[in-house]
């Protein structure tokens, strides 16, 4: 039983009303459901069995008030302590979360360790993320094809090579890296479904060029607490098809 | 004293041989004297009292070992432990510091308030940072500059609106993010010196416009470890006069 109440809630959009804070005990997450970077946030809190309200929110037609839960009106807004406590930013949430829920802790504590973790993530989502956005403006600009195909193709060589072992955390068990990076690689998941002659496979993804991180994928898309905050495939799809034909349906599948 | 050493060597370059392992105990930063990035990692060096080792690198002709201390080639990084540690980000390696040397610790210990302290870094140094950049590459471009300068007086009346006190730490002492952000200001400042029709002046810099953070950067500058870990005013002008004729200006003033 996952602890994400309202990971399918429908949109609030401009003119609902704001929401009651979030009651003692209970963190919310301000979320878009096909959005990489609430979906860590929404991982992180499931992996911790941290009780979690989920309010998703438009995001072309952001609600007035959201702007005082997040400045610049993105997602994910973690907020707590009844309303009074928010924070911003998808790699800065889920350490914070592990700083006040330090019993599920899953940075590692050692100082070195943990900074590497984090400039790993970094390094890692610095590269896929712009390469997965350079594919979608090489849907709608096929003269970018080439270009932006030999990018997301030098990003995953070079996610390959960063993969050690079975896992980012340099351990048996998934880690923050793991965790936080999911998201992005899921989202070229999505797009080998779509995109023709896209260099990743959509069986076995990324494919045979990629053998650690092929297992990788298989085995965090495995994690119920993982699967419990992301959207399946078919909505991802759906989402993303319409997503690229400039008609993006943040209800799809609802 | 200041514990900083080695903060005015001249920069390695292409075809310069790699320095030994720094000692047990000793902390090196790679830096360039005039980086604004690499200054963050001093001044916090500085404030902290760790006795540091700097050595700078020619950001044009880097040396081809530096690329095993920082695989972007960047400065600041930190190594330690004998060379075996490299921690890199400007944002990251003083909070670093703070895990290992919890003693001098400069961020808050409640989560709440370290992580609004690592937001408020962020959202200033958003506007200042991409700000700046836009000036100084215009500097060659007249015609363009003014509009470049609508963008540093929006990033500098939010920067006001943002110092609620003497401190962005929110308390009677600098902290974490007056430390961190005093660069960018700096950089600014030394503008005000090389543009005549520059919108803010020199004197009482920012000027009366900005009345909370005129008083803020004047505070700051006037800190003994901050100035130790800042290249002088003639200096830093220098070297942008330098770097607009497009000669070397690492080495300005040695």
């Amino acid at each position: 039983m996952t602890v994400l109440a309202g990971v399918n809630s429908k949109i609030v959009k401009n003119g609902d009303p704001a929401p009651a804070p979030p009651a003692a005990g209970t963190i919310r997450i301000y979320n878009m459901r096909f959005c990489p970077w609430a979906q860590r946030a929404l991982i992180y809190a499931s992996v911790k069995n941290i009780p979690s309200d989920v309010i998703n929110v438009h995001l072309q037609e952001k609600p007035d008030w959201y702007f005082s839960k997040h400045y610049k009106g993105q997602v994910p807004t973690l907020e707590h302590d009844e309303g009074k406590k928010h924070v911003i930013e998808s790699a800065v949430i889920p350490e914070y979360l592990d700083d006040i829920y330090p019993e599920t802790r899953i940075l590692p504590t050692d100082p070195y360790e943990k900074v590497q973790q984090k400039l790993l993530l970094d390094r890692i989502s610095g590269q896929v993320s712009p390469a997965f956005y350079g594919v979608v403006q090489a849907v709608k600009n096929p003269d970018l094809r080439e270009e932006k195909f030999a990018d997301i193709k030098k990003a995953y060589d070079n996610a390959e090579q960063l993969l050690t072992g079975d896992f980012y955390s340099g351990t048996s068990k998934p880690g923050f890296v793991d965790y936080l990076l999911y998201p992005n690689i899921q989202r070229a998941y999505w797009a080998a479904h779509i995109v023709p002659d896209f260099p990743l496979e959509a069986e076995s993804f990324p494919g045979p060029n990629y053998p650690r991180l092929s297992k990788w994928y298989k085995a965090l898309e495995s994690i119920p607490e993982v699967a419990a905050a992301s959207q399946p495939t078919e909505n991802g799809v759906g989402f993303f098809k319409d997503y690229l034909g400039g008609s993006p349906n943040y209800d799809y599948g609802l | 004293m200041s514990v900083l050493e080695g903060i005015n060597s001249k920069a390695l370059k292409t075809g310069d041989l790699p320095p030994p392992s720094p000692s047990p105990n000793t902390f090196r930063i790679y830096s360039m004297r005039f980086c604004p990035a690499a200054q963050r990692a001093l001044i916090y060096a500085s404030v902290k009292k760790i006795p540091s080792e700097v050595i700078n690198i020619n950001l044009q002709q880097k040396p081809d070992w530096y690329f095993t201390k920082n695989y972007k080639g960047q400065v600041p990084t930190l190594e330690h432990a004998e060379g075996k540690k490299l921690v890199i980000e400007s944002a990251v390696i003083p909070e670093y510091l703070d895990d290992i040397f919890p003693e001098t610790k400069i961020l808050p210990s409640d989560p709440y308030e370290k992580v609004q302290q690592k937001l408020l870094l962020e959202r200033l140094s958003d506007q200042l940072t991409p700000a700046f950049g836009r000036v100084f590459r215009a500097i060659k471009n007249p015609e363009e500059l003014k509009e470049k300068f609508e963008s540093i007086l929006k990033a500098f009346e939010e920067a006001e609106s943002l110092l609620e006190g003497a401190f962005y730490s929110g308390t009677s002492s600098p902290g974490f993010v007056d430390y961190l952000i005093y660069p960018s200001f700096q950089r600014v400042y030394w503008l005000t010196f090389l543009l005549e029709i520059f919108p803010l002046p020199s004197d009482n810099f920012p000027g009366p416009g900005y009345p909370k953070l005129s008083q803020w950067f004047k505070a700051i500058t006037a800190i003994p470890e901050v100035a130790a870990a800042s290249q002088s005013t003639e200096n830093g002008v220098g070297s942008c006069k330098e770097y607009m004729k497009g000669l070397p200006y690492f080495d300005y003033g040695l």
